[in-house]
């Protein structure tokens, strides 16, 4: 029995240390990698992450060339001299490959979204999870990215004694948005109404629909202008003039009295006010359409389309029928749809960000929420300013870069901030803070000038082990040469033909 | 029609000096003065495509962009422009407008077997009218043609609706150009931010100093007049180099830029390479043509160099943007790894080689503009300023020489094995292959090391400026390939699975790897953060090199090893 263990182990490692086993594992690492592109061309590079380079096969097959290396190197002992070069090289790569495993596992790879006068230490990771809050009680699970089919049967997901399902799930979803009246007492009811904004000066004629339902749906910011929905029983400091980073801003606001009634008021840049109650009657009537002039300097008019008095939001997405291309452009994000196990009636659409109302049946309050992970980091950042720079004369962005300051508590008087020092994070200048480094990846594009940048966020254990191996595997590799070069004999000139 | 609208207020921007002169019948004969009186309207400095150029190359770029070769008939690019903006008339009834695609001409309904058409003939064309305006109203920047040709259903780029919106921009520079849009003049008086300058349809109604010296050199080249035409050209000339900030750094660029046009430097070199290759395989042991091949090499490197060197200054940077660029680095590469391999190896063949390889990669760079756009244009963000980013490129590309060396080589390598097939295998063949071998693996050390060497300087880049060393990117992927695909052939040697025969064929076959790096994933798969050097075009001439390699290597294989069997049964 041990001997056929000794022998197997023998037969083991005399593969190991086969360089014919170097070739073939080589070789099947090139064929996988270029197939690995085509699925990148002809689907999308989260694709061919998912088959391929986060697949577990592929570590494996990593792993084997790297146990090869090793075996290989080993075989050549004792070490004499003539093997530094051919040591220096393979141990070279081994340093990396070994670099590049920390990373994986250790490593933090993320992205930080910061607008103008605004504070952020939350790191959004290209991962993504189930959150569930009841009260304060908050639980996470991860429900990864997966490529098409869309129809699979996932298991379902337990939040203590609260059942959840996913019903569908879109890997690159878009959403028609729409706030319905509903008799669903589980669901949040709130007033929303849809608009459409005319003459806006990018042209087009954007539509968006506002609802009170939650301060992120109640207030959309489009250009220099700020429309907002709210009942007449919440104040006006729903949204605080800070938020836009100070700079002034033309409010439109859509104000529900108790009784139904529904009202607009506007303020102008300059502060001027108007207001009038809207008349529900034309609007279901469909007539002719309610058009507003805000009585703002531009020649904008907005056209309110419909409004649910009390409505929730059954949004749906469908898949994407067009996948934008090439850099800048919005990555379309995955969507799922859920349904509660006790009310399997009441199904619900998540987009990547979303997060949905329930009333439990004792009454409590549960969300639901389907967003990127995030890492909190042990500071904060500040966006001071963004700014971008164009090549003469064109339209082509040149240059953009951050001014941003590490906080330490969020609530600091505006003297105190000031005398924090400011980083100038360009795109070729990162800033290091405490072992995390960050880069300036890209921004949010804005009318007249874009004010919320995106930074890139990083924490590389294996960086040092990457970079040592990179230089061993030069050198290694230069001398490996060199010695073939002056080892080498010299070939005699042949005749000429 | 706004189209026609516009090209009508052109005629009114322009008309004082049109009145009611036709030039049309002067124009069927082309009189081109040419020659001297134009060197200070070739020298007048012009803001365009982010960067100041002079006249002559604002006026090259406008007719490489309107016709899609680098000239018209034979007259001389700057005079041509002058021409157009005094006479659009009568330019707008010359056959300029390129359609490279026949299936645009037949959606547009127009003679499918022409390549050139009038302005006058689209601008009655319906079906292209309808189109303009359709990608106006989509707001897509007619400066970014390439970015934005995308089929709505695959997400891919459509040849068709690409070369259709590169066709409505060839006809916005045109009216841009006779109604002064295009060419900017006035350099901002305060340093603005953005520095834009204004341009001459601007200065039309606030008239400038520069718009009034632009107006009296139309006006005298409308009359013919040579003497007052140099007299005002050098007027504009100076009126806008003396309002331009900081005009000292850029007078000797402007004059290296026109120096670099005029001369050719890369047509140039590519001739005395093909001549070189011609003799060094000619040669044979004569001294004489040994001497003049010698020489043929050194004026076609030393061209070549001062070509690139100009390339570099006009720029500000090494050339390292575009497929053109890299084609000149590349073959400098092949050129450099030739002359080191040469001092240790006294080689015809290895000079043959690398001279004719050299030449005929200018050759593909220089005979297709519209693939390969010969323009300087400044960086992309990403880019700029960048000292390590520099070093990746140059590093990574220059190693593609190294590996089209060894290509060129092993195809020599081969060669002979066809002739050990078909003479029998004398010593003299066998000894050529054993050196030819030892030749390509040489010159495939230099390409790993420097392949490895430079993805690797691409991954301490991308940590750098985007805080990953590697994060699976086709272009850095498609290099790893390149460089795991040799690596298998250097140790399939070692291991003794590769011999004489199979290491030129692997070496020849594993060149398409490059290709694929160096071309196939900007032209061909076209995804990625490397998108800033995305294109299109050159697929059949790629294609059509990949097969006939492919082929020549079947019937090498064939041949090899019917030859094999033949010696084994004797």
């Amino acid at each position: 029995m041990l001997k056929k263990i000794e022998l197997l182990l023998e037969k083991i490692w005399s593969i190991l240390i086969s360089l014919k086993l170097a070739v073939l594992v080589i070789a099947s690492l090139a064929i996988t990698l270029a197939t690995a592109t085509i699925i990148e061309s002809s689907y999308d590079s989260k694709t061919a992450q998912y088959y391929v380079y986060r697949a577990s096969w592929f570590y494996g097959l990593l792993t084997l060339l790297g146990l090869n290396i090793l075996a290989v190197a080993l075989s050549r002992l004792p070490w004499k001299k003539k093997h530094i070069p051919f040591l220096m090289a393979h141990a070279g790569i081994l340093m990396i490959l070994t670099g590049s495993w920390l990373t994986y596992i250790n490593g933090l790879d993320g992205s930080l979204r910061i607008a103008e006068g605004e504070v952020n230490s939350a790191v959004e990771l290209d991962q993504h999870v189930l959150v569930f809050k009841r009260g304060e009680e908050i639980k996470t699970t991860p429900f990864e990215w997966l490529p098409e089919p869309a129809t699979r049967n996932f298991k379902p997901i337990n939040f203590e004694d609260f059942k959840v399902r996913v019903d569908r799930y879109i890997s690159d979803a878009e959403a028609k948005i729409q706030f319905v009246p509903s008799s669903d007492p589980t669901l949040k009811a709130a007033p929303a109404v849809q608009i459409k904004i005319l003459g806006a000066p990018m042209g087009g004629a954007p539509e968006l629909w506002l609802w009170a339902g939650d301060p992120g749906w109640a207030s959309q910011k489009m250009g220099l202008a700020r429309f907002l929905i709210r009942t007449e029983s919440q104040s006006d400091l729903s949204v605080n003039p800070e938020a836009s980073g100070g700079a002034p801003e033309a409010r439109f606001d859509f104000v529900v009295s108790k009784n139904g009634d529904l009202r607009f008021e506007s303020t102008s840049i300059r502060g001027e006010k108007q207001s009038a109650k809207i008349n529900l009657a034309s609007l279901e009537n469909k007539e002719e359409p309610v058009v507003i002039n805000p009585g703002w300097k531009m020649p904008i008019r907005v056209q309110v389309k419909r409004f649910v008095p009390s409505g929730v939001n059954l949004t749906e997405y469908v898949p994407v029928k067009v996948k934008p291309v090439g850099m800048g452009s919005a990555i379309p994000q995955p969507a799922i749809q859920i349904s509660l196990i006790k009310n399997p009636a009441s199904k619900l659409w998540l987009g990547l960000g979303d997060r949905a109302d329930f009333t439990d049946v004792d009454g409590a309050k549960v969300s639901i929420g389907y967003f990127p992970k995030r890492v909190i980091l042990p500071y904060a950042l500040r966006l001071k300013q963004f700014e971008m720079k164009n090549n003469p004369g064109t339209m082509d962005p040149a240059a953009y870069s951050s001014y941003v300051q590490v906080v330490d508590q969020i609530q600091k008087s505006e003297s105190e901030l000031n005398a924090i020092p400011t980083h100038h994070i360009t795109m070729n200048e990162p800033m290091a803070e405490r072992g995390y480094t960050f880069y300036q990846a890209s921004y949010i594009p804005e009318a007249p000038r874009p004010t919320t940048t995106i930074l890139s966020v990083n924490l590389d254990p294996g960086r040092a082990l990457k970079y040592w191996g990179s230089i061993l595997l030069i050198l290694g590799s230069i001398s490996l040469y060199l010695s073939k070069v002056f080892q080498g004999k010299k070939v005699k000139e042949p005749v000429a033909v | 029609m706004k189209f026609l609208r516009r090209f009508r207020y052109a005629g009114v921007v322009l008309s004082l000096a049109m009145m009611s002169f036709s030039f049309a019948e002067e124009q069927s004969s082309p009189h081109s003065l040419s020659g001297a009186f134009l060197n200070d309207l070739r020298l007048i400095p012009v803001q365009s495509g982010g960067r100041i150029k002079p006249f002559d190359e604002f006026a090259r770029e406008t007719i490489l962009a309107l016709t899609g070769s680098r000239s018209y008939q034979s007259f001389d690019p700057s005079e041509m422009l002058i021409s157009m903006m005094v006479n659009p008339k009568a330019w707008s009834q010359e056959k300029v407008i390129r359609i490279s695609i026949p299936e645009v001409n037949q959606q547009l309904l127009l003679d499918p077997s022409r390549k050139f058409f009038t302005l006058e003939e689209l601008m009655k064309n319906n079906a292209f009218l309808q189109y303009a305006e359709g990608i106006r109203s989509n707001g897509m920047a007619s400066e970014q043609v390439t970015s934005t040709g995308v089929n709505a259903v695959s997400g891919k780029k459509d040849p068709r609706s690409e070369e259709l919106k590169r066709v409505v921009d060839r006809v916005e520079r045109f009216q841009g150009l006779v109604t002064g849009r295009l060419w900017a003049i006035t350099p901002p008086k305060d340093k603005a931010q953005d520095g834009a300058w204004s341009t001459l349809a601007d200065a039309m109604a606030s008239p400038s100093e520069q718009s009034l010296a632009v107006v009296g050199m139309l006006k005298s080249y409308l009359e013919g007049n040579v003497d007052e035409f140099k007299t005002n050209a050098a007027k504009v000339r100076h009126s806008i180099e003396d309002s331009m900030p900081g005009f000292e750094q850029q007078k000797t660029k402007l004059l290296a830029e026109v120096f670099y046009n005029r001369l050719r430097p890369f047509l140039q070199a590519m001739i005395f390479y093909l001549c070189a290759g011609l003799m060094w395989f000619f040669a044979g042991k004569h001294a004489f043509p040994r001497m003049m091949a010698k020489f043929l090499t050194l004026a076609a490197v030393m061209v070549h160099a001062i070509g690139f060197g100009l390339r570099c200054y006009v720029a500000g940077r090494p050339p390292v943007t575009n497929m053109y660029e890299s084609i000149i680095w590349v073959s400098l590469g092949v050129m450099l790894f030739a002359s080191l391999l040469f001092i240790k190896n006294r080689q015809v063949v290895l000079m043959g080689t690398a001279t004719f390889l050299a030449g005929l990669a200018l050759f593909a760079a220089d005979s297709a503009p519209m693939v390969m756009d010969p323009t300087i244009r400044p960086l992309v963000p990403v880019l700029r300023s960048n000292y390590w980013l520099t070093i990746h490129v140059l590093t990574i590309t220059i190693s593609y020489g190294a590996f089209m060396l060894a290509m060129g080589i092993s195809n020599v390598c081969l060669y002979f094995f066809t002739r050990a097939a078909k003479e029998g295998e004398s010593t003299q063949i066998s000894q050529r292959i054993a050196l030819l071998n030892q030749l390509a693996y040489r010159a495939l050390m230099f390409g790993t090391v420097l392949l490895a060497a430079g993805t690797i300087l691409g991954g301490v880049w991308a940590d750098y400026s985007w805080g990953r060393f590697w994060g699976w990117d086709p272009k850095e992927v498609w290099a790893l390939i390149a460089l795991l695909a040799y690596m298998a052939v250097l140790h399939g040697r070692y291991t003794g699975w590769v011999g004489k025969f199979a290491f030129p064929l692997w070496t020849v076959i594993c060149f398409s790897t490059v290709v694929m790096a160096w071309y196939g994933v900007n032209f061909v798969l076209g995804v990625g953060l490397h998108s800033y050097g995305f294109s299109a075009g050159g697929q059949a001439f790629v294609t059509g090199f990949i097969s006939l390699q492919s082929l020549y290597c079947i019937y090498v294989a064939i041949l090899h090893k019917k030859n094999r069997s033949l010696e084994a049964h004797v």
